[in-house]
């Protein structure tokens, strides 16, 4: 073969770079807070060495916060990469296309009406089957046959209603909270996450990732459009199935962790692209990374930045990424398609 | 020696109207057959059965054997090639990476090795597409496009290719590349059935000639006994003149 090794080298470089810097900023994130804490102490704490305050806060307090960050972006950015090989349009986002809002509104469900007392697990398990809902009806009505506009104004009017539906939840429960609360699930934070918390969605944003990893081969198939893939072999339904479940499990997971937050699920992918060859199935991958570097490093500059109210991470992600997402639709020549 | 496709009564039918109607016929190897007929005549309806593809047709349609329309996906892919007549690449792979898609059924990474590799070779070179090889497939001109998707179809070696109007808006350079293409496949032991628009390129490189009007099949045979000023007036609705000079024909409507 004329080509080959070197180009699949510099891909695995890429990803292993990725992951790094992912762990870099995470770590970054530990030593630094609103504590009093040198960073050498910090670092001996999160490590477990040295004064057991000082590693308490590192450890539960700084390092849950900055793997939620990083697991959100994460799990965001693999399910932006599928959903966009499924339905073949680079704009398709869990935030854009409203499965985030209908994954807050499942975990708004599952908080206000106390369902976590009927099981702990009921939370992020709420969040994914709304993110189910969201993404089977986005493809029932979608795949293929629509044009990206109509993609997004479906996206549009599910994100809407979902956040309309968030809204009369929290009024209706028996909560002064509310407001302050609504604003975290429609927009995302990850104050205040413990390691409980992560443990809880570890199992969905496994399984999700599994199920988005095992579709990569269909999605390739896709790139040359339904008949083709048909014809080339790939089993669709299969496809289809992974993708809507494993993106539904991800959103789901990482919004019962970090609220919706918008954007990133649309540029990971945009700039892990060029890093597969535009190859569909090795973008979920470099996605995932860069999604979690670009998420645990917006928190780690929230917590640096000295506001009194804390910027909500939704809010820093959509200030990086909404333009982000309307360069990507300005660039996209078959939006009208 | 065994029907590599077989249709029997194959019909047809979308909101209520029949598109296909009682379709059977069986094709073999070395066969090249240019399916003919005026637009809506059910020619995309035909080969779109004939993959297994959606809308479901009554009657039988059995490609080696098996009904084409449960055939296992793995299966599938290496028997029949399918060159549909909307062939759109959504993602701006190399256009060596979008050949070696057609390698999808035998298991074939996105980097290839081995008899993937070489089929893939194969392919690039029958469709003389070499020097395009490093290029993003989306930026191809249509004549590059098609013979793209060309070496993408052949890369399967399947015994069955299936091309739904491979010619289409093609200069004639492109278009006899292409034919040539499909008729070297054919002679080497495959079977290519391709719906065709152009009656003289289809006289010139095809074995047999299928007419189709009305969702029927009204001529099957030789390019000399099917192409006949009778057959083509009455399904095209204009006159037609075949003149036939050294052996080649030629067709033309007035």
């Amino acid at each position: 073969m004329p080509q080959g090794k070197p180009l699949a080298f510099s891909e695995r470089l890429a990803v292993a770079l990725l992951a790094g810097l992912g762990a870099l900023v995470v770590i970054a994130s530990c030593l630094f807070g609103p504590a009093d804490i040198d960073m050498q102490s910090a670092l001996a704490g999160l490590f477990g060495a040295g004064d057991p305050v000082y590693a308490t806060i590192a450890q539960e307090i700084r390092l849950p916060r900055a793997l939620a960050a990083w697991i959100a972006g994460a799990a965001l950015g693999a399910s932006g990469a599928a959903l966009q090989g499924l339905l073949r349009n680079p704009l398709a986002d869990p935030g854009v296309l409203g499965v985030s809002a209908a994954a807050a509104l499942g975990a708004v469900i599952a908080v206000y009406f106390n369902l976590a007392a009927l099981a702990f697990w009921m939370t992020p398990l709420a969040s994914v089957v709304f993110a189910l809902g969201a993404t089977t009806i986005l493809y029932v009505l979608g795949a293929g046959r629509v044009s990206t506009a109509r993609l997004i104004l479906i996206g549009v009017g599910l994100s809407s209603f979902c956040g309309a539906l968030t809204a009369l939840v929290m009024n209706l429960a028996p909560n002064p909270f509310v407001l302050s609360d609504l604003v975290s699930w429609l927009f995302g934070s990850v104050a205040n996450r413990s390691a409980p918390d992560l443990y809880l969605a570890a199992p969905f944003l496994a399984l999700g990732l599994a199920l988005l990893l095992l579709s990569g081969r269909g999605l390739r198939a896709l790139t040359l459009g339904d008949e083709t893939a048909f014809s080339l072999g790939a089993d669709l339904a299969r496809t289809r199935g992974l993708v809507i479940v494993g993106a539904a499990l991800l959103v789901g997971a990482s919004v019962s962790i970090a609220g919706a937050v918008g954007f990133v699920g649309v540029v990971a992918p945009h700039l892990a692209r060029p890093l597969a060859r535009h190859d569909p199935a090795r973008t979920i991958v470099p996605a995932a990374l860069i999604g979690g570097v670009i998420l645990a490093a917006a928190d780690f500059v929230i917590r640096l930045l000295p506001f009194d109210q804390e910027l909500k991470l939704g809010v820093a992600a959509a200030l990086i990424g909404a333009p982000g997402f309307v360069w990507i639709a300005a660039r996209t020549q078959r939006l009208a398609a | 020696m065994s029907a590599l496709i077989e249709t029997a009564k194959l019909s047809v039918a979308r909101d209520g109207a029949a598109v296909l109607n009682d379709i059977s016929f069986s094709a073999g190897a070395n066969e090249m057959i240019g399916v003919i007929g005026p637009n809506g005549a059910g020619k995309t309806t035909l080969l779109r059965a004939l993959v297994g593809l959606p809308p479901a047709a009554s009657g039988e349609a059995r490609v080696m054997g098996e009904p084409a329309a449960s055939l296992a996906p793995i299966r599938r892919g290496r028997t029949i090639s399918y060159l549909p007549q909307t062939r759109p690449i959504y993602w701006s792979m190399t256009v060596e990476r979008i050949v070696a898609l057609g390698r999808f059924a035998y298991g074939a990474p996105a980097d290839l090795a081995g008899e993937d590799a070489a089929a893939v070779e194969r392919a690039i070179a029958d469709a003389d597409i070499a020097h395009l090889s490093r290029r993003p497939a989306t930026s191809l001109s249509g004549g590059e496009a098609a013979r793209v998707h060309l070496a993408r179809a052949l890369a399967a070696e399947a015994p069955v290719l299936i091309a739904d109007e491979p010619t289409a808006a093609l200069d004639p350079r492109h278009q006899l590349a292409i034919m040539k293409v499909l008729a070297k496949r054919a002679a080497a032991g495959g079977l290519v059935v391709a719906a065709l628009h152009d009656l003289s390129l289809a006289a010139r490189f095809c074995t047999r000639i299928m007419l189709l009007e009305n969702g029927r099949l009204t001529a099957d045979g030789a390019p000399v006994d099917v192409l006949t000023g009778a057959n083509l007036a009455r399904a095209f609705g204009v006159p037609a003149q075949v003149t036939a000079e050294s052996g080649r024909i030629a067709v033309s409507f007035d």
